[in-house]
């Protein structure tokens, strides 16, 4: 492996596990609270690019800073509100119910969005258009490194230190954690567990939107079925990092970025087989993931 | 007595009537993705077939009858396309147009062979595809024959003597043409420097793109569709690789429509097709321009394979004089027409032999004939 090709490798790993951290964050921490593992979150990493699309190819006429800034917002709070309405509509009905039936409901809406997408925008992958600026910096040899890349990882790894404040150095971060440890107790002590567990949707939410930026500028293109695969690997980052934990998720999609790139990098042919496999790995070695807390299932 | 009269006499018209209008059509069943993953392609097809169907219709039918034509959505996936073939059988279909992708053509054509039915498909290309039995057709070449003529393409016109391959190694078609252009490179001497896996649905091939620019190959062989090759050229020319020349197959069919504006991508891709805008054929000529004022979009390759592969069948239906299953199937093994994607007859094992294009982008981005290989 030439340097520069190592850099450019190592850089790109680290903009793929951005990606997957933002994602898996969502995953986490809405098992954390309701200890659903949420299917359609990938989902809606999809609809916040189509969202951004939608702005800036028919809304606006001309992309300008302004209008790509306008368009990343509606896509955030478009994705916040799904995600609110998601949790409201399929999931709260069932939180009483065994928690296989709200697995299965969560595949369920993410097969919805997947086919609504599909009737509204069509099967056919849209170009996506430039929102962040990606220049190339310098040139090794004949290799341009670009600033998506690095801008992906700066604003990601800044909105992870400012989620991680807010859940511990807020009030409604202190609401979240309690639900989260214990969501009977948490409704006795006055907190309204609902609008913790919206808030809870609405984070994950907006980070995916967020993610879905970075992540379909770097392919180029949007397509219904775009966010299925993220999703996977996403969850697979959390399970490893211990799902529930935060610090675990943003660990997971470092490492299953950096992971993915290296071993395309080296034999592509088993890129799938070392992902999965390690996930298999961690769920037979350590079941609570590398940062997570070993529970006892009560019986 | 009477009303037995009148009860008997509604009863002969309605039974007259019924089977009036069964034997007014030949009906023909027509599987294709419609939705999912693959549905460009299905729906492609789907234009072909149907532009074919009208000008037939328009021009008398078959055996002095009207083509009834019945679509079914396989969605790509073999377990959902042999269902919707056993409901097409249900629905008493004289013959079949379809699948359209290769591993649900593969299981639709098992159950095709044990029944005799004639089936043609327009655009599955993996070699297996015809193995079920003698009542099964297609319309486009094989993907080894392809592959060959991709390999041998790279070093005779493009003088390349190394080359780094490219390929999805989840997908029956582009493992095929894999081994194909492999064990062709092999026996003309063309090197083999790196193999790397893209598998479709991934994001970011720039790793796998980064060990193929360490190779430095004289030609990139990439067996991948055009929904990857949009999202893998940007990275290839992130690599440095911008003016190193990428071949591909017939999958890359829409590419430019898919790259937009970034035409420069495309100068240096070149692709085998079994189609050209450009052909110069009388037959080639009347497609395109009735395609194009029928849809007011120029025919793909998918569209002039569904065109075809329906003309074949429409022909043999003719050829045989009736709608029996062997006589259809035997006047398939006699085919001998031309049609928009060439000159076609049927070899053993029921694939076509017909002359392949090698195509190329202007520096506009549009399609253009770059040469023919005869076989």
């Amino acid at each position: 492996m030439k340097p520069a090709t190592f850099l450019i490798t190592f850089i790109n790993g680290l903009q793929l596990g951005s990606v997957y951290a933002l994602i898996a964050l969502g995953y986490t921490m809405v098992y954390g609270i309701v200890k659903l593992i949420n299917f359609a979150h990938g989902d809606i990493l999809m609809v916040g690019s189509y969202v951004v699309l939608f702005m800036l190819t028919t809304v606006f006429a001309a992309q300008t800073l302004l209008a790509k800034i306008i368009a990343v917002a509606a896509a955030i709070i478009f994705c916040v509100v799904l995600g609110i309405v998601i949790d409201r509509v399929a999931y709260t009905p069932l939180r009483s119910a065994p928690r296989i039936s709200a697995l299965i409901t969560a595949i369920g809406v993410s097969l919805a969005l997947q086919i609504i997408a599909q009737l509204i925008f069509g099967s056919e992958q849209i170009k996506f258009p430039a929102v962040i600026i990606n220049e190339t910096i310098f040139k090794i040899g004949k290799k341009p490194v670009k600033s998506l890349p690095i801008i992906t990882c700066i604003v990601s790894v800044v909105l992870m230190l400012l989620l991680n404040l807010f859940v511990n150095k807020t009030k409604p971060g202190r609401a979240m954690r309690a639900v989260s440890e214990d969501m009977g107790a948490a409704k006795l002590m006055g907190i309204n567990v609902n609008n913790t567990i919206s808030l809870t949707f609405a984070i994950g939410c907006s980070l995916a939107a967020v993610g879905s930026v970075f992540y379909a500028q770097k392919v180029g293109y949007v397509k219904p079925l775009m966010g299925s695969l993220p999703g996977i690997k996403a969850f697979i980052a959390a399970v490893f990092g211990g799902i529930g934990s935060i610090p675990g998720a943003v660990l997971g999609g470092f490492v299953i970025g950096m992971l993915e790139t290296f071993v395309n990098y080296f034999a592509s042919e088993y890129v799938d087989a070392v992902v999965y496999g390690l996930l298999i790995v961690v769920l037979l070695v350590r079941p609570a993931g590398i940062l997570g807390k070993p529970m006892r299932e009560k019986v | 007595m009477k009303k037995i009269l009148v009860a008997a006499l509604a009863l002969v018209m309605l039974m007259t009537a019924c089977c009036a209008v069964a034997e007014d059509t030949v009906k023909i069943g027509g599987l294709s993705p419609l939705t999912g993953a693959v549905a460009v392609y299905g729906l492609a097809v789907q234009a072909g077939v149907d532009y074919a169907v009208d000008e037939i219709n328009a021009n008398g039918g078959v055996l002095g009858k009207q083509i009834e034509f019945v679509w079914r959505d396989d969605q790509g996936d073999p377990a959902y396309a042999v269902s919707m073939y056993n409901q097409l059988v249900g629905e008493g279909i004289d013959a079949l147009v379809g699948a359209v992708t290769t591993a649900p053509t593969i299981a639709v054509f098992n159950e095709a062979a044990k029944t005799g039915i004639p089936a043609i498909t327009a655009s599955a290309s993996a070699y297996e595809v015809t193995n079920a039995g003698n009542n099964v057709f297609r319309a486009c070449f094989l993907d080894p024959y392809q592959a060959g003529i991709a390999a041998q393409f790279c070093k005779d016109n493009l003088g390349a003597e190394t080359v780094a391959i490219l390929y999805d190694n989840a997908n029956d078609y582009t493992l095929g043409l894999y081994e194909a252009f492999t064990a062709k490179a092999a026996e003309i001497g063309l090197e083999v420097v790196a193999v790397e896996v893209g598998v479709a649905g991934q994001a970011d091939y720039s790793a796998q793109i980064g060990k193929i620019a360490d190779a430095e190959p004289d030609v990139i062989y990439a067996a991948e569709y055009a929904q990857e090759l949009a999202i893998m050229l940007p990275q290839m020319f992130d690599a440095g690789l911008d003016e190193t020349p990428l071949v591909g197959p017939d999958g890359f069919s829409g590419v430019d429509s898919q790259v937009g504006d970034d035409v420069g991508l495309l100068a240096n891709c070149y692709y085998t097709s079994a189609f050209s805008l450009n052909s110069t054929s009388d037959v080639a000529k009347a497609f395109i321009e009735g395609f194009t004022a029928k849809t007011g979009a120029a025919p793909t390759l998918f569209n002039a394979l569904g065109y075809d592969a329906m003309k074949i069948m429409a022909q043999a239906i003719e050829n045989a004089g009736s709608t029996e299953k062997e006589a259809i199937v035997a006047a398939l093994d006699a085919t001998d027409i031309e049609g928009a994607t060439g000159h076609m007859t049927f070899d053993d094992h029921n694939d076509p032999i017909k002359s392949v294009f090698v195509i190329s982008f202007s520096d506009e981005g549009k399609e253009q004939l770059e040469t023919v290989v005869n076989p």
